[in-house]
């Protein structure tokens, strides 16, 4: 049983500000994901909440109680890195039992035994407890090390990319199996993470992190179909979004999104009427997008031309050239294209994102 | 012109006592082709493009270019070129110089030169770098330029060793659409060593997938997905992985007439089998079936009446993943996101026979469901 709730932390090494300004609040037992690329302060704020590094200035609380000054092992969190850090002189039962047994904890045997036959059992690890770590996969190592955390039972399980280094095939598996387990760890959960589909998969919520700063929290709907701004919209979805410089103009008292020549109807209302002659960026998704070899009737169109496409066996990806842009497009096996060819994109209007050029702020998402 | 021919090539470190690395290796790459080599790390694809780029002695077997045999031939005497091999720029010359190096060694009037530079900043689009020091230049950028000198060299073929694994996302898909498009330009060899499918199935006109230092199938991306030669490719391609579960046939009056999986049947078999198509299906079978194959419904239908239930949902934006339990078997299921699946719910599920792919237990080796409906027919 746990919340937390993190309070205007900032966080700073010498000049470099790590952490701007952070304020969170995580339910109890909620799978929280913190999503972000590398350097954009996802592990800091993990090893805050863990104790592993203080906080420069703000409050992080654990069920009302502040925290942030409380050592490491006072806090009931436990935390799974990226890599194993399993004892290779030790079985997988006795890493599992070692947090139980350290001095200090004075439990009995019985219940060591008892405690990690339980977790062994939840994580399918069961069958090869008396292995040492070297004869073991590398997602069953993982599954061990998770075994090692979740044994304490901690209030807070602070999870960072614990599938990062593991191959394709594999990360699909654990991330599937994470999810499955999660009922029964019972714990409030933060996961840390830079893959996208995996924050889209576990988490609850999402918070985005950029440059230490929260960009956006929200359920992977919030954050997939309305980001907040067009940094949020970038980072979710692979291939990701694309991008299309142009303006908000009036033309003939209709309001447009101008780009070159080509005029690109929006829905009247005051917000954009508002942003008339701000320059913006058009957002369209490589799988929204369709290409046509002649101009139709729908005003939701524009010429390209073929850079190069990709025949993936299931399907194609076409790399067209908008203006001076890349646009990358997902087509079907039968959609052959040669390079240097011209083609019209279309696509329906509820499918398009608009977003200020300034400040990235979206003015139209999925379903506006 | 380069075609470059393997004939039973085997490949074994420490000095030929070692474990196999590659095991008879027999594999034609056409002229102008790009061929992929894929699969799991230590597969032997790496020691593969070693041996063809000279860098790595062949412990047995022949190596030809056109028709030449070219084993003991040295390295710098093959005319390929290991793309990205490194970026050994050197420091104090600019983009342009460095790229320009090459072809003032062999002497070439600047004017062509000039002209050849140019095409070449064009291609791999540094052009407005060109007057820059290396230093001055991001990691994309150096690959760009050392791309670029290994180009104007103008040799036979290109061998690129996982060039893109240590770029970040947007690079890696910017860098595969250029290196695609320069294949097309250029209409050279191209063999690229990857062990990511995704890469290999945008880039490769066919895959040679590997595993275990031995060639599983070659083919283009579509026989790859769509007749996987075995269980490992079966299950190495594809995203999510393709199911596979043990299954037998079923015989009514006497006579095969079902698909089943534990007992309980998965598919109907039309006709009826030969004795010699029932003596290959009697052997123990497994079947395949592709998460996007598999249909499924909130009511029995005539179609859909595999009794089933939701164990797994996962919305990722585009798409979801269901992982349903079958049988108590776990199966994973591709559908639209955002659906409203809640624990344990019961669904129909149907695995259309004509999306199901077949492989004998025992070899792994696919058998082919032709095999099944000519029996079947007689």
């Amino acid at each position: 049983m746990a919340d937390i709730v993190i309070q205007h932390v900032w966080k700073r090494y010498g000049d470099h500000e790590a952490i701007r300004d952070l304020s969170l609040e995580i339910r109890d037992r909620e799978f929280f994901v913190i999503l972000g690329e590398s350097g954009a302060g996802k592990t800091t704020t993990l090893k805050m909440i863990a104790g592993i590094e203080s906080v420069t200035s703000g409050a992080i609380l654990m069920n009302g109680q502040p925290i942030e000054n409380l050592p490491p092992e006072r806090r009931d969190c436990a935390m799974v890195f990226e890599t194993y850090a399993l004892y290779p002189h030790m079985s997988v039962f006795e890493n599992i039992a070692f947090p139980l047994r350290a001095p200090g904890r004075r439990i009995h045997e019985d219940q060591v035994e008892q405690a990690v036959l339980r977790v062994a059992r939840t994580l399918g690890i069961d069958t090869f407890l008396d292995r040492r770590p070297a004869a073991l996969s590398g997602g069953q190592r993982q599954r061990v090390s998770l075994g090692r955390a979740l044994v304490r039972q901690p209030a807070v399980f602070l999870m960072d990319e614990p599938l990062s280094h593991l191959d394709a095939r594999l990360r699909n598996e654990m991330r599937t199996e994470i999810k499955a387990m999660r009922e029964s760890f019972g714990t409030t959960i933060v996961y840390v993470t830079h893959d996208y589909s995996e924050a889209l998969a576990l988490g609850d919520r999402i918070a985005i992190l950029h440059q230490g700063r929260i960009e956006q929290v929200g359920t992977p709907s919030q954050v997939f179909r309305r980001p907040v701004n067009r940094l949020v919209a970038e980072s979710l979805g692979d291939p990701p979004m694309n991008f299309l410089a142009g303006t908000i103009a009036l033309d003939q008292n209709q309001i447009v999104f101008a780009t070159g020549d080509d005029r690109i109807p929006l829905i009247d209302n005051l917000r954009l009427r508002m942003y008339a002659g701000k320059e913006v960026c058009l957002g369209l998704r490589p799988q929204h997008i369709s290409l046509e070899r002649n101009r139709t009737d729908t005003p939701f169109s524009l010429p390209s031309k073929v850079f190069v496409q990709e025949l993936m066996g299931d399907h194609t990806v076409a790399s067209v050239m908008v203006g001076d842009r890349l646009f990358t497009v997902l087509c079907k096996t039968d959609q052959v294209y040669v390079i240097d060819e011209p083609l019209y994109l279309t696509w329906a209007p509820e499918h398009m994102y608009l977003f200020l050029e300034d400040t990235g702020e979206t003015l139209l998402a999925e379903g506006d | 012109m380069a075609e470059i021919i393997l004939s039973h090539v085997s490949k074994r470190y420490s000095r030929g006592h070692g474990p196999f690395a590659v095991k008879d290796l027999s594999l034609g790459i056409r002229d102008m082709e790009f061929m992929v080599f894929l699969g799991p790390s230590g597969c032997g694809k790496t020691s593969t493009l070693r041996m063809i780029a000279g860098l790595e002695e062949i412990t047995d077997g022949n190596l030809s270019f056109d028709d030449k045999r070219v084993n003991d031939l040295p390295p710098q005497s093959r005319d390929v070129a290991m793309a990205f091999e490194n970026y050994a720029l050197y420091p104090t010359l600019s983009v342009k110089d460095n790229i320009e190096f090459p072809l003032k060694v062999r002497h070439w009037p600047q004017s062509r030169i000039d002209e050849k530079v140019a095409w070449v900043a064009e291609a791999v689009q540094i052009t407005d770098i060109l007057q820059r020091k290396p230093v001055e230049l991001s990691g994309g950028q150096q690959q760009r330029v050392s791309l670029a000198r290994a180009i104007v060299r103008e040799p036979q073929a290109f061998l690129f060793d996982e060039p893109l694994s240590h770029l970040d996302t947007k690079q890696r898909q910017v860098m595969r659409t250029l290196i695609k498009r320069l294949h097309s330009q250029l209409r050279k060899t191209m063999i690229y060593v990857t062990h990511d499918q995704n890469e290999a199935m945008a880039l490769a006109d066919r895959i040679a997938i590997m595993h275990k230092g031995e060639l599983q199938q070659v083919g283009t991306p579509e026989e790859i997905l769509n007749e996987p030669a075995n269980t490992f490719v079966a299950g190495f391609v594809g995203e999510p992985a393709m199911n596979i579960l043990d299954v037998d046939i079923i015989a009514e009056d006497g006579r095969p007439a079902w698909i089943a999986h534990a007992g309980c049947r998965i598919a109907h078999l039309p006709g009826t089998l030969t004795p010699a198509g029932r003596k290959v299906l009697s052997a123990p079978m497994q079947a395949g079936i592709r998460p996007h194959h598999i249909e499924f419904s909130e009511k029995r239908t005539q179609a859909a009446d595999m009794a089933g239930e939701v164990g797994i949902y996962e919305s990722l934006g585009e798409r979801g993943v269901l992982t349903a339990l079958v049988h108590s078997q776990e199966i994973t299921i591709l559908t639209l996101p955002d659906q409203p699946f809640g624990k344990a719910q019961p669904l129909w599920i149907h695995y259309p026979l004509e999306h199901m792919h077949f492989f004998s237990k025992e070899t792994g080796k696919r058998l082919h469901l032709d095999l099944i409906r000519r029996e079947n027919e007689l």
